[in-house]
């Protein structure tokens, strides 16, 4: 049986990161929103 | 069994011309998914209230009942990564993936069927102990296949994974608050069908990985990879077994530090919020400490990464000199930045925000440590012992924390001055920790494997 030597795709290797930038995005996202807080409370 | 063959390690072999980018992305998979665990204060307060939906009546839970689940937990994952690693070795990164989404989702699962029940004790079966072996595998499982995808630059390569386990607190948290949010009723609390969503989602994702995954051919290295780097005695090319290696003083001396590391780092996320409150009386709310926790989590995270690539080209050995180092010093002086002292929020959040940040970095940057000592051969096995620290740290901080700061309190010291004595324990642990650093020598030639050097390719710079 021939060995398979085909190179991975760049649009393989960018979905395969879009899938997980996307909700680590979305969950920094949502603690930069929370962590505003802290200097919206700071007068210095 | 030919239906789960796909799962065995000779399956997993990447094909020539097979991207070693695939693969972190298969780790992050996992860890964004197990680091939910790191929210499960989140649910705290509505298994609280199942019985009186808008406060505890009752028959409901306690908090300290419910406390216990994640406590059990965090020593799941220190006794699976431990109990588990050197099986990981020989059955491959996938099968371990696989068994890790499985006993992650069905501790969700378990757990959703105690809360429907009203049975505890299925909660500490489920998420506590079922759920625990799926964060220890999943928590070890990429780590000697990305060291082996990226010989060169093995700090980036995991930090990559463990910045994924800071993260998936981030994901958990509004996740799981979004969904409660949409199921509650006025007979219904909501967690229960929050459980089986996020079991189910996270077993999906979690299954990416485990497709995705792939270890390198016997032999493989990275294109154009440069041999002539300068060499470093603490990089051995010699690999070392795992049951020799837990017989070496340098695993010995990577413990304490990773475990006074650890500790010190615990005693700021244990009392973030109460903490900035306390120093800066009056001028900080309980919703901007919230913000503050948000951004100390951001730089667990950001750490995490940013660390242990970092030590790719400093060293491992220099790393943890900063780690221990400045970091005792910060600690040292984040009690002056307080609203008796200097009075600067700005100041304070940033030196703690430095430390956490190498809170982080010291669990990232372990196993490029360890494969440094040991070679790569039985790295996962040697970093799963290794987090046995994590598991006594877990213990050791808090109690540390709260007897000490209780024990200020009793002997009429002002809350201010109680932190104070609590961060400068931690920067003792800290120098113990430094100790330790400078006492790692490399492995002696009679622990090293028979021809291993014939395995390992040529190692990187650091």
């Amino acid at each position: 049986m021939a060995e398979n030597t085909t190179k991975s795709s760049p649009a393989m290797i960018a979905a395969a990161w879009l899938l997980v930038s996307v909700p680590l995005a979305w969950g920094i996202y949502n603690t930069l929103l929370n962590a505003v807080k802290l200097f919206q409370a700071v007068p210095n | 069994m030919a239906l789960f063959s796909f799962l065995d390690r000779e399956k997993s072999v990447a094909h020539p011309g097979y991207s070693r980018w695939l693969v972190p992305p298969a780790a992050l998979a996992i860890h964004l998914a197990i680091g939910q665990v790191y929210s499960f204060s989140v649910f705290k307060i509505p298994l609280t209230e199942q019985i009186g939906i808008t406060k505890p009546a009752p028959g409901d839970w306690t908090q300290p009942q419910v406390a216990w689940i994640f406590s059990l937990a965090i020593v799941m994952l220190g006794l699976s990564a431990a109990l588990f690693g050197k099986w990981l070795e020989t059955a491959g990164p996938r099968k371990a993936m696989f068994f890790s989404a499985v006993c992650f989702a069905a501790g969700f699962f378990v757990g959703d069927l105690g809360i429907a029940l009203h049975q505890l004790w299925l909660l500490y079966v489920g998420y506590g102990v079922i759920g625990g072996v799926g964060l220890g595998l999943g928590y070890i499982s990429p780590v000697s296949t990305l060291i082996k995808w990226f010989p060169d630059r093995p700090g980036l390569a995991t930090g990559m994974a463990i910045m994924g386990f800071g993260g998936g607190a981030m994901i958990g948290s509004p996740l799981a608050i979004k969904l409660m949010a949409h199921f509650k009723t006025s007979t219904d609390v909501g967690i229960g069908p929050t459980f089986l969503i996020m079991g189910a989602v996270y077993f999906v994702f979690m299954m990416f990985g485990v497709f995705m995954i792939r270890v390198p051919r016997e032999g493989w290295k990275p294109e154009g990879w440069s041999h002539d780097l300068k060499p470093n005695a603490l990089i051995s090319r010699h690999d070392v077994d795992v049951s020799t290696a837990v017989r070496t003083p340098q695993f010995y001396l990577l413990w304490i530090i990773l475990c006074v590391n650890v500790t010190a780092g615990i005693g700021i996320i244990e009392q973030a919020s109460p903490m900035i409150q306390d120093l800066f009386h009056g001028m900080i709310t309980p919703v901007a400490a919230g913000g503050f926790v948000g951004l100390l989590s951001i730089f667990n995270m950001g750490g995490r990464f940013f660390w242990s690539s970092t030590s790719d080209y400093i060293g491992r050995k220099p790393t943890y000199f900063i780690f221990l180092g400045l970091g005792a010093a910060l600690y040292l002086f984040l009690p002056m930045t307080g609203g008796d002292r200097m009075n600067n929020v700005k100041l304070f959040a940033t030196v703690a925000c430095v430390l956490i940040s190498m809170y982080g970095g010291g669990f990232a940057t372990i196993p490029a440590y360890l494969r440094d000592l040991f070679g790569s051969h039985n790295v996962s096995a040697i970093h799963g012992r290794l987090l046995t620290a994590w598991s006594t740290a877990g213990v050791l901080g808090p109690v540390l924390v709260n007897n000490m700061r209780e024990y200020e309190l009793a002997h009429g010291v002002d809350k201010a001055g109680a932190y104070q004595a609590v961060l400068h324990i931690m920067a003792g642990l800290l120098v113990v920790g430094f100790i330790a650093n400078l006492l790692v020598r490399p492995v002696a030639e009679k622990y090293w494997l028979p021809d291993s050097v014939a395995r390992n390719p040529e190692p990187s710079a650091h």
